[in-house]
């Protein structure tokens, strides 16, 4: 064929450059609300959480009613700690961009684990601290003169507790507790390096 | 007659009728001639009014020995102007003969035509000259060879000086005021039959050929209508049997009205042919098949018998060499070979033509009383074919990775139209289509980290193919590149989000697509077609294909 001149090639040209604008961003899609109430709250002590997003926390209004914004859209458990003696887990699987309700949570009575720190010399170590890995249960100051810290209510599950204090190494135990129970554990903390003597 | 060649020269036989296309056999009684008729679609509104004249010309003996003599010029001519003057049927207000021998002098057939001439002419007039005798080729003064008529006074060795050019007398027709003029050349210009060539002439046709050979004087006539008792290549006849001209006494006897073919009440030039042609063919076994050949056609206003008393049944017709030998079908039943025409009940009609087995064209016609149609037209449109189709598209256009449906944007379902025009570009080469198509659905997008998200989706295409199409019968192939400005929108309504994000894009891509046509007109087509564009997903660019697939039905005018 012969070389074509016609000025539609120019246009078809011109056209395939103009290139393109606009475009889609999924981001919102990725993360959802979760609203619920909680039967029997004690609106003093009573927060949300998510479960691996302890960042993710709110605390209840007056009739227990909570909403959760930002967690993921994906299968998450709540943490939820109803009063000074109930706590629940409940998993829900958040939608994006949309808001899901659990409904009414009736949380049961929850586990206390009373943690017992010492000095592997037997003295009380100083500032001794104890957090639940995933929760908001974090930087829990042990009471110097006992060495002893009440960590609860707990729903019923695994936990992994991480205690550390001052140029003492840091330790972590995985304790399962069930509902009600309460539960005594003795923590042996080795001298020696603190690494990095914060509070994670 | 025109067969009377010299029995000493077989070669210039041989040279006629194998290289040169003449007149058919040589033998005594042979003729050649013509019918020309003029048409004025114009004024067919008014068409069959006006008066009716004739000059009829036979020559039966020449000066020159080298024109051997005729037996039934003269007569053909006397009988055809008796049938032509009847009021019950030519209803001609005149009608001159020209058979004496001081009236057939080359100086008398243009007085004659000087006479026809000079005479007030209605536009609707019709005018028939008929002329029986010699015919040959000669060179003109510009040393071109040009056809001659043969008069009683032509001398062989001075054709150019003493004959009537036939550039000449159509010349003279076409001074008439009439714009319905008839002429029939019973002659022919080979050498064979009717026709003796000087010996010059004979040279250099044989050294050049048939190809330079001048084409029948139907051919060269600009709108005109002529109708002859042979074919280019055949030998006209007289036969004692008859006392006629064989197609000539076929004519006189269609003018009777036996030939009215669609009951209108007249008999036009074109049925009395068709009459003389089937009955001369049926007569001489085939050796002699008058034709006839149509330049301007839609019509044929030329009455030679009769008057119309009614519209007439619709006809079709077909005076084109090239559908020569052409079966014409109606409705699955033989009507006729062509050329010629037939007259058909009104109504859908669908024609067929056929040769050998094979099927050349069909379609689904609607014929009404008193229309004419001309199957080359018709012919015309299906070889070239239409030039543009319109279709109607549906169709779904959509990502082609499976990723980006999912979490992008799902197919949306498309409606569209478009128009392609065949042919357009490169000497009738390339394609060139345009299509718009736009959609939108409700789906839902189905994340990793969103779950299920319901989106409602939108776009709008508008493409731009060039590219080859290729026929083999029904079945179609085109493909090609495109252009397409493509927009999409999506839209969440969400507990969340409420929100619409728009995309734009003008990139190039690739179609193909597979059609089968459906009689003349309709035209089922599959399309494919490719887009790559890049698309902008949570701030980074995916270079990503769109595909669509269309089924389209589309009109082919």
């Amino acid at each position: 064929m012969r070389a074509p001149r016609q000025p539609w090639l120019l246009g078809m040209a011109l056209l395939a450059v103009t290139g393109a604008c606009g475009g889609f961003n999924n981001g919102p899609l990725g993360e959802g609300s979760v609203r619920g109430r909680i039967l029997d709250a004690d609106v003093d002590v009573a927060w949300v959480s998510v479960f691996g997003e302890s960042e993710l926390m709110t605390g209840v209004s007056s009739d227990g009613r909570f909403e959760l914004e930002g967690v993921p859209a994906r299968t998450v458990e709540l943490f939820v700690l109803a009063s000074r003696t109930r706590a629940a887990r409940v998993q829900v699987v958040p939608r994006g961009a949309r808001i899901i309700d659990v409904g009414d949570i009736d949380a049961p009575p929850g586990a206390f684990i009373t943690v017992q720190l010492r000095s592997d010399d037997g003295s009380v170590p100083e500032e001794g601290e104890v957090e639940v890995e995933d929760t908001p249960f974090d930087d829990l100051p042990v009471d110097p003169a006992t060495g002893e810290l009440r960590v609860g209510p707990l729903p019923a599950g695994c936990y992994v507790l991480e205690v550390d204090a001052k140029e003492h190494a840091q330790k972590e135990e995985q304790v399962c507790v069930r509902e009600g129970e309460e539960r005594r554990l003795e923590v042996v903390l080795s001298r020696g390096d603190d690494d990095d003597g914060d509070d994670d | 007659m025109c067969a009377l060649i010299r029995s000493g020269l077989p070669w210039v036989l041989w040279l006629a009728l194998v290289s040169l296309s003449a007149c058919g056999g040589v033998r005594a009684g042979e003729k050649g001639k013509a019918v020309k008729v003029r048409l004025d679609p114009a004024r067919l509104a008014s068409a069959h009014e006006g008066e009716r004249h004739a000059l009829l010309i036979g020559i039966d003996q020449y000066d020159d020995d080298s024109w051997n003599d005729l037996r039934y010029p003269g007569k053909d001519a006397e009988d055809l102007a008796r049938v032509l003057a009847d009021p019950r049927r030519g209803g001609f207000r005149s009608v001159t003969v020209l058979t004496r021998p001081e009236q057939t002098t080359r100086a008398g057939v243009l007085e004659a035509l000087r006479a026809l001439e000079a005479r007030a002419w209605n536009p609707r007039d019709v005018v028939v000259v008929y002329v029986s005798g010699h015919g040959t080729l000669a060179r003109d003064a510009r040393g071109e060879l040009q056809r001659y008529l043969v008069m009683r006074d032509t001398r062989f060795r001075d054709v150019q000086g003493t004959g009537l050019e036939m550039a000449a007398l159509e010349q003279a027709l076409e001074r008439l005021g009439s714009l319905r003029r008839v002429l029939v050349l019973a002659t022919c210009h080979s050498g064979t039959g009717k026709s003796l060539l000087p010996p010059s002439v004979r040279s250099e046709l044989e050294r050049t050929k048939a190809a330079f050979l001048p084409r029948p004087l139907e051919e060269d006539s600009r709108a005109s209508l002529v109708l002859s008792a042979s074919d280019w290549g055949e030998a006209a006849r007289e036969d004692d049997a008859l006392g006629n001209d064989i197609y000539t006494h076929f004519f006189v006897q269609a003018l009777d009205g036996r030939a009215d073919r669609n009951r209108d009440g007249a008999v036009s030039a074109t049925e009395a042919h068709d009459w003389a042609r089937r009955h001369t063919w049926t007569y001489t076994q085939g050796r002699q098949r008058p034709s006839v050949r149509m330049t301007e056609v839609g019509a044929d206003p030329v009455l030679l018998s009769g008057a119309l008393s009614q519209p007439g049944q619709p006809e079709v017709f077909s005076y084109s060499p090239r559908l020569e030998g052409f079966t014409l079908k109606v409705d699955g039943v033989d009507a006729g070979e062509l050329p010629g025409g037939v007259a058909l009940p009104e109504g859908n009609r669908r024609l067929g033509l056929h040769k050998g087995g094979e099927l050349l064209w069909e379609d689904t016609v609607v014929l009404k009383p008193g229309e004419r149609r001309a199957l080359d037209s018709m012919l015309r449109e299906h070889t070239e074919g239409p030039r543009r189709t319109v279709s109607l598209d549906l169709g779904v256009l959509g990502f082609l990775d499976a990723r980006s449906r999912r979490e992008v944007l799902p197919r949306t379902l498309m409606t569209g139209a478009g128009v392609r025009w065949r042919g357009l570009l490169l000497e009738q080469r390339l394609d060139v289509g345009v299509d718009l198509a736009m959609g939108q659905g409700r789906q839902a997008l189905r994340l990793d980290v969103g779950g299920t998200v319901p989106v409602r989706h939108r776009a709008v295409m508008l493409g731009v193919t060039v590219g080859p199409s290729w026929e083999w019968g029904r079945l179609g192939v085109s493909t090609g590149p495109r252009v397409a400005a493509l927009w999409m929108e999506r839209s969440f309504q969400l507990d969340l989000l409420n929100q619409d994000e728009r995309y734009f894009t003008v990139w190039p891509g690739w179609m193909a697509g597979v059609s089968w046509r459906l009689g003349t007109r309709w035209v089922l087509e599959a399309k494919g077609q490719l887009l790559w564009a890049y698309v902008p997903v949570d701030g980074r660019t995916r270079a990503v294909g769109f595909g669509g697939f269309w089924l389209s039905g589309g009109y082919r005018f």
